[in-house]
């Protein structure tokens, strides 16, 4: 396997006057495997969309740099940099906001295709909408409807139609379920699986919800403030976390087994500190129940345990692993 | 056992759309008791919130309760005056929402907000008033309350926000209170936190109603469960006998759906279709166009109510004639 894209010491600050500025994003370095998913989990405001954005340049990082295949790609010009955005897309969260209007459903998904001069004329370009509709499972007499004659579920589809349409190696999947009821989110789940199989994309899914992210991700990043805090395999994540905030995160996951109800589950209490006035040392301290001295004092450095590594002074479960050697 | 602070029979809300008719919710009972929590699940669309609605006398002007009853307290208050209501509302009963910065003055301190229903329904002086607000923040878990009164919502997060609408919504101590759907806006931590809180408020007599999408969260906390689909109850029971022995297709769709996702499974399990929008709901049962069972009656008749195990009631062909006694309606 090689790496597709990415990126090293990745930060977004915004600046405000005078002020000290808002850390949206600090320090992310990750790479992502080609054919891989990776799941992007975190809590609101940690600023899993803003990474997602600068990857595609929809935002401007203040600094680090974006790679892809090995080529740098962060301080491309504009028109060069064209090529490589055709080939990461998008699906957003909100089927109803991501979708003009007053556009069919034909010049919707057809509109990236134009953009990039894909195909020699209109009739090319229709036969393409058409291909792309029916791979999402949607009927051809869609093309000249209007996306408010839609329900959620198909709208989501009508939004990975356009998202294929330019033959993306990479697509960014935005909370792409969590607009949808749970019946219908299924559908599009295993709609983006079956996908992925025959388009061999690699895919970074961003969700709040573990069960999503457990279920589509080949491995799993946690954020939080801002930072990864944690990466590795997806089971192993899941089942022996190596962050205390991924194991509050786990623990905070409602169960649909009433059985289960009384296990005393232990809940993370206090507030998540404010972006724009970050902590000392690591940003996980305040909250941290196993929070020691050296922890308000120095930021943790990311330390690797074979597949997995983890931003943290006092790694849980991390006795029956070696920390790798430097 | 215990007292039954809210009983909802037969109820049912009519919502013209165009030149027609359509019945929103139609044939919803329940009941809360005080001291449980009661939960409500649905998707959207299901009639949920309307349901709550109706209870709380908030339904838009147009949309009318055309029969069953809502009794709060042993009283009918289904066709009450808006004295009446006034008198309730915020006082015995109340309602929190979903997204609690649209539901919150942003141009009002919350301290104000919260007193606000103290000093309409009881005679109480403003420091007076002050204090219970400080009490109950406390009580709720919102840090250095009397800094706190005299914030704006903007200044507070989701979390916080929602427990100021929590305090605002038991500042009389009602003994109904509402929640349609209180922490969907909110991130797992936060929503862990807020259940536990309403775990909490129950225990000091209080009945809850909880509405909410999510099977997850009803698992965590609730009594008993009624399940609705297309605007009506489909299913009802106590939560452990529901998760153990689901009855209804769509019941059994829908946790299948729910466990499939934290269980390891290659194809998650769906339930086929989607919704129907209230203008197409089928004539039969709501559910037949996406069910896997159906029969030749399903999509011609409503299904009645059934109870096959004393205390699980399920309304589907399925279980024609298959009730746990002989009962005289």
């Amino acid at each position: 396997m090689s790496t597709l894209i990415e990126t090293s010491h990745l930060t977004k600050e915004y600046k405000r006057g005078k002020q000290s500025g808002v850390k949206a994003v600090t320090d992310v370095s990750f790479a992502l495997e080609e054919g891989e998913t990776v799941g992007l989990a975190g809590e609101s405001g940690c600023g899993k969309s803003t990474l997602a954005r600068l990857l595609v340049r929809i935002i401007k990082p203040t600094s680090g740099t974006v790679t892809w295949r090995n080529k740098e790609i962060s301080s491309l010009p504009e028109k060069e940099f064209m090529n490589y955005r055709r080939k990461m897309q998008f699906i957003f969260q909100d089927p109803y906001a991501s979708l003009n209007p007053r556009m069919t459903i034909r010049d919707l998904i057809a509109e990236p295709l134009v953009t990039y001069r894909l195909f020699p004329d209109q009739e090319a370009v229709t036969e393409r909408v058409k291909e792309l509709l029916q791979a999402v499972g949607l009927d051809e007499d869609a093309l000249y409807r209007y996306p408010h004659q839609f329900s959620g579920g198909q709208r989501q589809r009508i939004g990975i139609a356009r998202a294929l349409g330019p033959e993306p190696e990479l697509l960014l999947c935005d909370e792409p379920v969590s607009a949808l009821d749970i019946s219908v989110q299924n559908q599009i789940l295993n709609l983006l699986m079956r996908l992925k199989e025959e388009y061999h994309f690699s895919c970074l899914f961003i969700s709040h919800d573990l069960s999503v992210v457990r279920h589509v991700s080949d491995r799993i990043f946690v954020m939080f403030l801002g930072k990864i805090c944690e990466m590795g395999p997806r089971e192993e994540v899941l089942s022996s976390p190596l962050h205390p905030y991924t194991h509050f995160l786990i623990q905070a996951h409602p169960l649909p087994d009433p059985h289960q109800r009384d296990v005393k589950r232990e809940i993370l209490s206090g507030e998540i500190p404010s972006p724009s006035n970050l902590p000392s040392g690591c940003l996980f301290h305040t909250r941290c129940p196993f929070a020691k001295d050296v922890c308000a004092k120095e930021a943790p450095p990311m330390k690797s345990f074979g597949t997995r590594q983890v931003l943290c002074h006092f790694p849980l479960h991390s006795s029956n692993t070696e920390e790798n050697p430097q | 056992m215990a007292d039954t602070v809210l009983e909802v029979s037969h109820l049912t809300v009519s919502i013209p759309m165009g030149k027609e008719v359509f019945p929103a919710i139609s044939d919803v009972s329940f009941s809360v008791q005080s001291g449980k929590i009661t939960g409500l699940v649905g998707e959207s669309g299901c009639g949920k919130s309307m349901t709550a609605r109706a209870i709380m006398g908030l339904l838009k002007p147009n949309c009318k309760i055309t029969e069953g009853s809502i009794l709060f307290d042993g009283k009918e208050i289904s066709h009450a005056s808006a004295k009446e209501r006034c008198d309730l509302s915020g006082n015995q009963m109340s309602m929190i929402f979903q997204e609690p910065m649209t539901s919150l003055n942003p141009l009002m301190k919350v301290g104000r907000q919260v007193e606000e229903a103290l000093r309409i329904h009881t005679k109480i002086s403003a420091a007076e008033a002050e204090k219970k607000t400080v009490e109950i923040f406390r009580e709720i878990g919102v840090p250095d309350p009397e800094k706190r009164l005299k914030a704006y919502p903007h200044e507070l997060s989701g979390g916080l926000r929602q427990r100021v609408m929590i305090a605002m919504a038991m500042i009389c101590r009602p003994k109904l209170l509402i929640a349609d759907e209180p922490t969907t806006a909110l991130d797992v931590i936060v929503e862990a936190q807020i259940l536990s809180l309403m775990k909490q408020l129950c225990e000091s007599g209080t009945g809850i109603l909880l509405i909410s999408h999510n099977p997850g969260v009803i698992a965590q906390v609730c009594d008993d469960v009624s399940i609705m689909y297309a605007g009506t109850i489909v299913e009802q029971a106590d939560v452990y006998e529901l998760f153990d022995h689901p009855m209804h297709p769509y019941t059994q769709g829908l946790f299948n759906a729910v466990h499939s996702l934290s269980e390891d499974r290659g194809e998650l399990d769906v339930i086929p279709g989607t919704v129907p929008d209230i203008t197409h709901r089928p004539s039969g049962c709501g559910f037949c166009t996406r069910c896997t069972q159906v029969k030749q009656q399903c999509e011609s008749s409503f299904p009645v109510m059934h109870e096959p195990i004393d205390s699980h009631r399920v309304r589907c062909h399925l279980f024609d004639g298959k009730e746990s006694h002989e009962h005289a309606h």
